[in-house]
């Protein structure tokens, strides 16, 4: 039996940011949702894509030479090099012969022993943080079997797991992750299904059935719910107060956190020459978020609610 | 806290006191001399300290509470005219100006130098001997940047940690009882007893000395006492001048009094050898009887010692290190390297953690000067999480310190070294991060320095240097020429051997120049050189040493190699003339080379053949090193690069890691600048295979956070398990600059709004805008990590 193969965009070593302790997150390629404030947008497609960072870029004409369909000029005014991405094939041409790493690109393929070589390096953190390893993405519902079986391998070696999920789609392959998995997060973007579906490119009904149903067959206290919190898009009382009512139904609800609106990953989509889909909104500070959600306090809840920071401030 | 307003006034007023050199000294020390002439060596030498206590300059500024200077200027730099009086001669018109680490040199000075110093030195200076006396294969590789050896003709003895306990415990009217007590065994008669009998004197004129200096003081405290109008300030300086009038002379009996005791001896070793590196050491250890008797008589508040002990911080900050031009290339900003030591177990192996040690970390936490370098023994095994936590939260505020040290490994340091566990458990840092024992171990625990950088270049150019176009080296063959990758390897190990021998032959000429550069004064506190009657250069200490040779440009000489081999011999991607002629054009027009060279893994990023390489090339390192011995004991090899990392690199060309021609190396253990790019955990996890053990006077790695990291609520207990994790790896030390980019570019383009910023530059924290442009770049483009995560 051929080593199952899947498409990994990055890992991160020594997170503190997706789960307990030091963790090393996996992000896997390609996702469902098209969210207008993604900040990792070289997630959602599958295929792997072509990048270009202009500051590293010397000016040097050789990705512009070494393109075979010609989807390359270089602009002599701006000093750069223009892609023209219908013309483009992902051939990685102009990667390969780059100099400085300006042309480069998103997403390759790995075996699991490969992810699982990152993972044990690590080990020696987890232990001492009481970390381990999650998953996340992108979707890693879009590659269930390569998922299930990096959390197995971590599962034969006595490592914490947790992933992040979108809960999108048929319910199967999430029920094929869950035995071994010891917690997870799931998004919940939007209350409104038609609002969930002009943000997000899809409803959210198969997304909260799945949430429900998850909520029962997984191992007590698993789910961790995040609420990405977003300027004029889900920031209402009363979405927010509709998301917490259904927190309050689920079993096994660990915490409810709030992630702040950040613009972090702005200068990825001129990378790959996309529009960034939201107006020119600022950073949400962690006080601007508590602010808004004051009406939180006094909730008699069954679970903590929690603020993430954006590091835009001592805290 | 209420004393702060004081702290705070005496660091204002050494921030913003220029550093100058300081002639008292030297001329009363030269008159000393003259005086003396006729009597032995090690004779005059203490005369003419005794002399300096007698006559100095005693000041005692406002505020002050412990007291003492080893010039009669706050910020002074000293010139020991017996070591190097030359090198103020050869930069008489340019150390006001010099880049690195400039000092003033007044009118007045300058004059007293030409009249009294000058004509009485010329030709006397060891530093001069040792210039007439380099061996020839150590000049012809100094003199092209591989090695850096010049240090010790400059520099005094330091390096070393005086026994403070004694002079507390004891006072000097104890060690002079010793010195009586073992004269009394001696009858001149009997061969060696005369010199014996000659050393005891002079030991015994320094302690007379000593003890005057800190009468003088007490006098200078009660008259200002006498003019003082604030009934408060009054009652400080009655207090000092009791204070001083009792220590060193006599046993301390309270905290403030062994405070003040350690410092006076501070000043007066200070003052016989200009010298970086004179650690106060574990002083948690030595001052908690008294900090614990005081509180039980009621005789003192913590804040009260709090302060006292802030006050002393303030008085470390005061001296400044001279050296000539070079060596503060290799070690710029002025660095005194005082290292003191909290934490770690005690003589039975217990925690050692007590309130002192604390009150260590608030010291510096409060204080934030660059002085002293605190440093903690951390036992994983023995001492308390909240002493873990109070460390990680000095780390995190971005002073450099303190020096995090995993206490096992500097034990098993010493044990390597040959000083058994009863001592070896009572070890502290020294200098950067070399491993000492106090008042019992005799080395220069740097001595001096090779570049691997250079051993690389040698290697591809057979010998030759690039920059200077000369052949420096042995020849190891043309690079062509080699049938495979072990043959290539070999070459490039032989070359770092050549280095070694050339700096071994070297240091056994200075141990030999050395056994002139007595120091009476350091030796008084060394119990051993008493019951010897034999100086501390002479090897009277209880543990002598082989000297510390120091490797620089770790992840160049890893990265180089590995890039060979991965290139020319295992892939065949590029053939030798390519390489070769992209190095010699400094990758100008083969930037698809470059890119090849790049693209190989790099050390630092966790990667299982280059750790593998690693271990191989240091274990090669230690054994060569180990397997010479001087007079006094094996060498013994260290990984601590000062600043030597940037003027190593401006000695050579372009190296197959893809290092561009005459940049800095990397520095210490790190990684090359910009290429660990999966984060610290890979850094510390490549930076355990180095054999860090085996490199007894120690090893160093530097790292740095972004100062988004401390806004993260679960910043501080991570950092507690990064610290954990690092000490299972058996990685020796850690030290942190928690400082954004943007705040260092800054501080370099106005350097006035940002006088008190401090960087851990290697081993040491030094003012960011003393520093030498080159240095300061250097310190930028090191790798920022977004906290401790890395992507790959």
């Amino acid at each position: 039996m051929t080593e199952k193969t899947g498409r990994v965009l990055r890992i991160e070593k020594i997170s503190l940011n997706d789960g307990p302790g030091m963790r090393t997150v996996i992000f896997l390629k390609g996702c469902p949702l098209r969210c207008a404030w993604c900040s990792t947008p070289e997630s959602q497609q599958f295929e792997p894509e072509v990048y270009y960072v202009k500051k590293k870029c010397v000016g040097c004409g050789k990705c512009v030479k070494a393109c075979k369909q010609q989807a390359l000029t270089f602009n002599s005014e701006s000093k750069t090099v223009v892609r023209n991405r219908t013309r483009c094939v992902n051939c990685f041409d102009c990667v390969a012969v780059c100099p400085t790493c300006a042309q480069g690109c998103y997403g390759k393929d790995m075996t699991v022993s490969q992810v699982m070589q990152h993972v044990h390096r690590d080990e020696v953190f987890y232990f001492h943080s009481q970390g381990g390893v999650t998953l996340s993405g992108g979707d890693i519902l879009c590659q269930p079997e390569f998922t299930q079986a990096i959390l197995q391998e971590c599962q034969d070696s006595g490592i914490h797991t947790m992933a992040e999920m979108d809960m999108y789609g048929n319910y199967d392959r999430i029920g094929m992750l869950l035995p071994y998995l010891d917690a997870f997060f799931v998004d919940i973007k939007h209350m409104n299904g038609v609002e969930h579906e002009k943000w997000t490119g899809k409803k959210n009904d198969s997304i909260l059935a799945n949430i429900r149903r998850a909520s029962k067959e997984c191992i007590k206290d698993a789910i961790h719910v995040r609420v990405p919190v977003i300027w004029g898009v889900n920031d209402s009382e009363e979405n927010i107060r509709e998301t917490i009512e259904f927190c309050r139904e689920l079993s096994n609800c660990a915490e409810l956190e709030f992630l702040p609106y950040h613009r972090l990953g702005r200068s990825t989509y001129d990378y790959l020459d996309r529009e960034y889909q939201l107006p020119a909104l600022p950073t949400m500070t962690g006080k601007e978020i508590r602010d808004k959600l004051a009406f939180l306090k006094g909730m008699d809840l069954p679970f903590p609610v929690h603020f993430a920071s954006n590091g835009t401030e001592t805290e | 806290m209420s004393y702060m307003e004081r702290v705070n006034r005496l660091k204002e007023r050494v921030l913003n006191t220029r550093p100058e050199m300081d002639l008292e000294n030297a001329v009363i020390a030269t008159k000393g001399f003259e005086e003396s002439e006729g009597e032995p060596w090690v004779v005059r030498k203490a005369y003419s300290i005794r002399k300096q206590c007698q006559e100095k300059t005693v000041k005692i500024w406002d505020d002050e509470l412990i007291v003492g200077t080893s010039a009669s200027k706050q910020r002074a730099g000293l010139l020991n005219p017996d070591t190097c009086w030359s090198v103020l001669d050869k930069e008489f018109d340019t150390i006001n100006e010099r880049a690195y680490d400039p000092f003033f040199l007044t009118e007045e000075d300058k004059k007293r130098f030409t009249e009294i110093i000058k004509p009485y030195w010329k030709g006397k200076s060891t530093y001069e001997q040792w210039m007439t006396q380099i061996p020839d294969e150590t000049r012809s590789l100094r003199d092209v940047g591989a090695l850096f050896v010049d240090r010790k003709g400059v520099r005094g003895w330091g390096e070393t940690t005086a026994g403070y306990e004694t002079i507390i415990n004891e006072g000097i009217e104890g060690i002079r009882a010793h010195i009586k007590q073992v004269r009394d065994t001696l009858d001149i008669a009997k061969a060696g007893d005369y010199e014996k009998q000659v050393y005891l004197r002079a030991l015994d004129m320094t302690a007379e000395g000593i003890v005057t200096l800190a009468k003088r003081y007490s006098r200078e405290a009660a008259r200002q006492a006498q003019e003082a109008k604030d009934p408060k300030r009054k009652s400080e300086l009655l207090k000092m001048a009791e204070v001083c009038n009792r220590v060193p002379e006599k046993p301390a009996r309270t905290f403030w009094e062994a405070i003040q005791a350690m410092y006076i001896y501070q000043i007066c070793i200070f003052m016989e050898q200009n010298a970086a590196s004179y650690n106060p050491g574990r002083m948690d250890q030595y001052l908690y009887p008294f900090y614990k008797a005081d509180i039980e008589a009621g005789r003192i508040t913590q804040e009260e010692a709090q302060e006292l002990l802030d006050c002393l911080w303030v008085k470390f900050s005061e001296p400044c290190l001279f050296q000539d031009e070079v060596t503060a290339q290799f070690s710029a900003g002025y660095p005194m390297f005082q290292n003191v030591c909290c934490g770690g177990i005690d003589e039975r192996g217990n925690d050692a953690v007590n309130t002192i040690s604390y009150m260590m970390l608030q010291a510096t936490a409060e204080v934030q000067l660059y002085q002293p370098s605190l440093s903690v023994r951390y036992n994983m095994a023995r001492n308390p999480d909240k002493f873990l936590k109070k460390i990680s939260e000095v780390l995190k505020l971005g002073l450099g310190f303190p020096a995090f040290h995993n206490d096992e490994i500097g034990i098993q340091m010493m044990l390597n070294k040959g000083i058994p566990l009863r001592d070896a458990w009572n070890w502290n840092p020294c200098g950067c991060v070399e491993t000492n024992l106090a008042g019992m171990q005799r080395c220069y625990t740097a001595y001096a320095d090779f570049n691997l950088g250079s051993a690389v270049e040698f290697t591809l150019l057979n010998g030759k240097s690039r920059k200077y176009d000369k052949l420096a080296s042995i020849q190891t063959g043309n690079p062509k020429s080699f049938e495979n990758y072990e043959a290539f390897l070999d070459a490039a190990k032989q070359q770092i051997a050549w280095e070694i021998r050339a700096l071994v032959c070297g240091s056994h000429v200075n141990d030999y120049i050395g056994l002139q550069r007595v120091c009476p004064t350091l030796s008084l506190s060394f119990k051993d050189c008493i019951d010897n009657a034999e100086d501390y250069a002479w090897g009277g200490a209880k543990y002598n040493l082989g000297n510390g040779v120091d490797a620089i440009g770790v992840a160049d000489l890893i990265n180089s190699i590995y890039t060979v081999k991965k290139l020319i011999y295992d892939d065949g991607k590029v053939d030798w003339d390519t390489l070769l002629d992209a190095l010699d054009k400094d990758f100008e027009g083969y930037e698809d080379i470059k890119r090849l060279c790049d693209d190989v893994p790099k050390y630092g990023n966790d990667d299982a053949e280059v750790n593998d390489l690693a271990s191989d090339l240091f274990t090669f390192i230690a054994d060569d090193i180990e397997d010479f011995s001087s007079h006094f004991g094996k060498m013994t090899p260290g990984i601590l690069p000062v600043s030597g990392n940037t003027p190593f690199g401006l000695e050579i060309g372009a190296l197959p890691s893809g290092r561009k021609a005459f940049t800095p190396l990397a520095d210490g253990l790190s990684p090359e600048q910009g290429t660990d790019i999966e984060g610290e955990g890979a850094v510390i996890k490549s930076v355990s295979h180095i054999p860090h053990a085996r490199f007894t006077q120690g090893t160093l790695l530097n790292a740095r956070l972004s100062s988004g990291f401390r806004s993260n609520p679960r910043s501080t207990v991570e950092m507690m398990n990064f610290l954990r994790s690092m000490c299972t790896l058996g990685v020796f030390h850690v030290q942190f600059n928690v400082v954004d980019t943007e705040t260092l570019v800054d501080a370099q383009e106005h350097p006035s709004e940002h006088k008190g910023l401090m960087v851990r530059v290697a081993g040491y924290t030094a003012y960011f805008t003393e520093l030498g442009e080159e240095t300061q770049n250097d310190i930028i483009s090191r790798t920022m990590h977004d906290g401790l995560t890395g992507c790959c």
